[in-house]
């Protein structure tokens, strides 16, 4: 692990967007993702930490717990032998968002996915392409509505459900309640799950040699 | 996206340059400044808006020792400097990011810092990365001195004499930075979060602005230092020795991957400076004082190559061809070029392209810029990018369609044998100490199997090959859902349908890869001068050479 800045060993670390980005993406990466999913994996974390949700403990569950059914997207109801990988599927409902599979025409059931707040940044991702308001549908209770105004929480407590049976629908017209989440720059972490993380990532990184070492600066003094 | 559809000059579209003629590390890293270039917009603007500049704090002793701070008043805002200067032993002075001390240590801080604010930065801010900045901080960078010239011009000043001017003029800085780190780092703002401040909205303006600073203290601090060794006796730097001064800086690898990592950004530089030089192509007459400006620029151009020195290899060819390129051309312009002939501009640059090597044709492109601030200061506005909306796939587009872009915009890469050991020989990874990139030599070093997506080429390869048993009309997500590993490609692919300058048309995994001239390409867009490798993989540069201080600023003419 690399040497932690002595500021990082209290234990909650503030985080800019950047640095969210780079560590999920890092630790997604680590955790045997492909660069790809990686990558979103680094949408999502930035997305989740703009809107207040605990993208870091949601994170480290996806990339630390089982990696979920493969599964096949149809019309209406998506075909899986199991729970699915929220990330995954979130990623796959935006590639296919405006196609029959996608939730813009009657909806879609994905059916059970872990840490389904994952599916979040990605429905956002439809929202702001389609620009059309879409429901999430957490155990057929609506949980979050996305749209022009915002994301609209109906249900705090279903943000740390592990698993659960997810569909996604357009908003109908009336207004919700729930009033839009606020935005944040910035994000805190425990450093517990900053280390964890990390640990993650480090195995995406290359242990310095002394050719590496000796490659990656000037040749010659650095004294003029 | 592209401004195209809302230029002033459409006629300019016939003399547009095209990517293929551009995009290649042989043209790329041979770019020079322009008057497009990040530093040169920083002081265009603050010249514009009338910015005020006060020093509050400068608390140093004798041995350069203590903290400074410089405020940038603009209409809006102020962003203050925050320098701190350390005694550090020769043995520890290091350009290399793997440093841990340094001479001076600065951040840019977001409005006036109060006495809590300093505190907080002085007990983080000399440790750079193993300390910690907040959202109220810009920037985070330090600076080693040029031991050679920063003593001698002490000792000289507090003799009251001034430095030999050669010797000055051979380094050319007091202090390089080593890292200018900004959007996030450590902790600090990112870009995002700043970005609709319209003094900001252009990219590396807070860097800028930073090494700006960076640049008066130095000054300041050799003076300073000078009247606290010579009291009475001691001098100030002369002007005309304190302007041939700017910043060095040495940039490693860690720069590298940005363009590659950024397509939209790198789209936007270029494309805006290809704009710039289809206006002026474009422009039917040269007026007599637009010729009388280029040839001032022409004169500064032949004395900068002069002065620029290097003991690369590969640059010392380059600088050959620069001089010779200048001379050649300036030639040229007094026997026989025909400035009032049609499209003169155009027929130069023609004349250009036949008659001077690649390192004097970008050079000469700078310079036909020179003269035009009316058409092209205007296309600063084109240089930012919203890559958080471009971020998305769309799932939808037919295989039909992804050949057909990735034929026009990724042939170059499409015919490539990859498994061969030259067009394989690197991989570019993460280093687990530093977190920065690296270069490996594939088949001498480890850590291939942790190797970064920088492989542009040999992935678009790769993702051709699986498009080709695919049906035409089938929508994209499907080959996504069932092949993962091509994302990162397609997405790129789709960037390009709009962005044709996105992608750098090189191999990067290549034997023959010169990652200087990734380097060179970037920093001649932040605007630095005076390239001067010291590996294939490390070069040294000046920033702000010759440009105004913030007491000259306002007087300054040609900017």
């Amino acid at each position: 692990m690399p040497n932690l800045p002595s500021s990082l060993l209290r234990d909650q670390i503030m985080m800019s967007q950047p640095e969210i980005m780079s560590l999920a993406c890092r630790a997604a990466r680590g955790a045997g993702y492909s660069w790809g999913m990686a990558e979103e994996a680094g949408f999502a974390a930035v997305w989740l930490a703009h809107y207040g949700f605990d993208w870091a403990d949601t994170l480290l569950a996806r990339l630390s717990g089982p990696r979920g059914s493969a599964f096949v997207p149809q019309s209406k109801a998506w075909r899986s032998a199991g729970p699915v990988c929220g990330l995954h599927a979130g990623v796959t409902l935006a590639d296919f968002a405006t196609l029959p599979e996608g939730p813009l025409g009657s909806g879609v059931t994905i059916g059970a996915a872990l840490d389904p707040v994952c599916l979040l940044p990605f429905v956002a991702r439809i929202v702001a392409r389609a620009d059309v308001p879409l429901d999430v549908y957490c155990d057929r209770h609506i949980w979050v509505r996305l749209g022009q105004t915002g994301v609209h929480l109906s249900d705090l407590n279903l943000n740390s459900r592990s698993s659960a049976m997810i569909s996604v629908r357009p908003a109908p017209a009336n207004k919700t309640d729930a009033p839009p989440r606020e935005h944040h720059q910035t994000a805190h972490v425990s450093k517990r799950v900053y280390d964890h993380l990390e640990t993650l990532a480090l195995h995406m990184t290359v242990p310095a040699t002394a050719q590496s070492l000796s490659g990656a600066g000037a040749a010659g003094s650095d004294s003029d | 996206m592209t401004c195209a559809p809302l230029s002033p000059m459409p006629q300019a579209a016939r003399y547009r340059r095209t990517p293929a003629d551009v995009m290649h590390l042989s043209r790329l890293g041979l770019s020079h400044p322009t008057r497009l270039s990040f530093l040169r917009i920083l002081l265009r603007r603050m010249q514009a808006e009338n910015w005020q500049f006060d020093r509050p704090v400068f608390d140093v002793d004798a041995r350069g020792v203590g903290r400074a701070v410089y405020c940038a008043k603009g209409p809006d805002r102020t962003y203050s400097l925050v320098a701190f200067g350390h005694d550090l032993p020769a043995g520890m002075r290091s350009d290399r990011v793997i440093a841990t001390a340094w001479d001076a240590t600065f951040a840019l801080f977001d409005g006036v810092p109060d006495a809590a604010d300093l505190d907080r930065l002085a007990a983080n801010v000399p440790a750079q990365e193993a300390g910690r900045v907040t959202s109220k901080e810009l920037t985070l960078s330090r600076a080693n001195r040029s031991v050679r010239l920063f003593d001698q011009v002490v000792e000289a000043l507090s003799k009251g004499a001034q430095p030999d001017a050669k010797i000055l003029a051979a380094t050319g800085y007091l202090m390089r930075t080593t890292a200018v780190y900004g959007s996030g780092k450590f902790g600090a703002a990112s870009h995002d979060s700043i970005a609709t401040r319209p003094e900001l909205a252009t990219p590396f303006q807070a860097e800028m602005l930073t090494v700006w600073l960076v640049r008066a203290f130095t000054v300041d601090l050799v003076e300073h230092m000078a009247r606290l060794r010579g009291g009475d006796i001691a001098v100030p730097l002369a002007p005309a020795l304190r302007r041939r001064l700017g910043v060095g800086n040495s940039t490693g690898l860690g720069m590298a991957p940005f363009l590659v990592r950024h397509p939209i950004l790198l789209n936007n530089w270029v494309m805006a400076r290809e704009e710039a030089l289809a206006r002026v192509r474009s422009l039917p007459v040269a007026s007599a004082a637009e010729t009388a400006c280029f040839h001032t620029a022409l004169a500064s151009a032949q004395d900068n190559a002069n002065k620029w020195a290097s003991s690369h290899p590969v640059q010392m060819t380059r600088l050959t061809d620069l001089r010779s390129g200048l001379a050649k051309l300036a030639t040229h312009i007094e026997q026989d070029w025909n400035k009032d002939g049609t499209h003169p501009w155009n027929a130069l640059w023609l004349w250009g392209e036949d008659h001077l090597p690649i390192e004097a044709q970008e050079a000469l492109l700078a310079l036909l810029l020179e003269p035009q601030g009316s058409i092209v200061d205007g296309l600063a506005n084109c240089l930012t990018a919203d890559e958080a909306n471009s971020f998305a796939i769309d799932g939808a587009m037919s295989v039909e369609n992804m050949r057909s872009i990735l034929a026009e915009n990724y042939g170059w890469a499409l015919a490539c044998d990859y498994t061969t050991r030259d067009e394989c020989a690197r991989f570019w990874y993460v280093s687990e100490d530093k977190l920065e990139p690296r270069l490996g030599e594939r088949f001498d070093e480890d850590g291939a199997d942790r190797e970064l997506p920088l492989d542009i080429a040999r992935r678009a390869a790769a993702f051709g090959a699986a498009l080709q048993d695919r049906p035409a009309q089938e929508p994209i997500a499907h080959l996504l859902l069932e092949q993962p590993t091509h994302r990162p490609i397609l997405r790129r692919v789709q960037i390009t349908r709009k962005r044709p300058f996105a992608e750098i048309r090189n191999n990067l995994l290549s034997a023959d890869l010169l990652p200087i001239d990734m380097l060179r390409c970037k920093l001649a867009f932040f605007g630095a001068s005076r390239f001067d490798p010291r590996s294939d993989r490390w070069v040294r540069i000046s920033l702000f050479q010759d440009c105004p201080f913030p007491d000259e600023l306002a007087s300054e003419t040609g900017l």
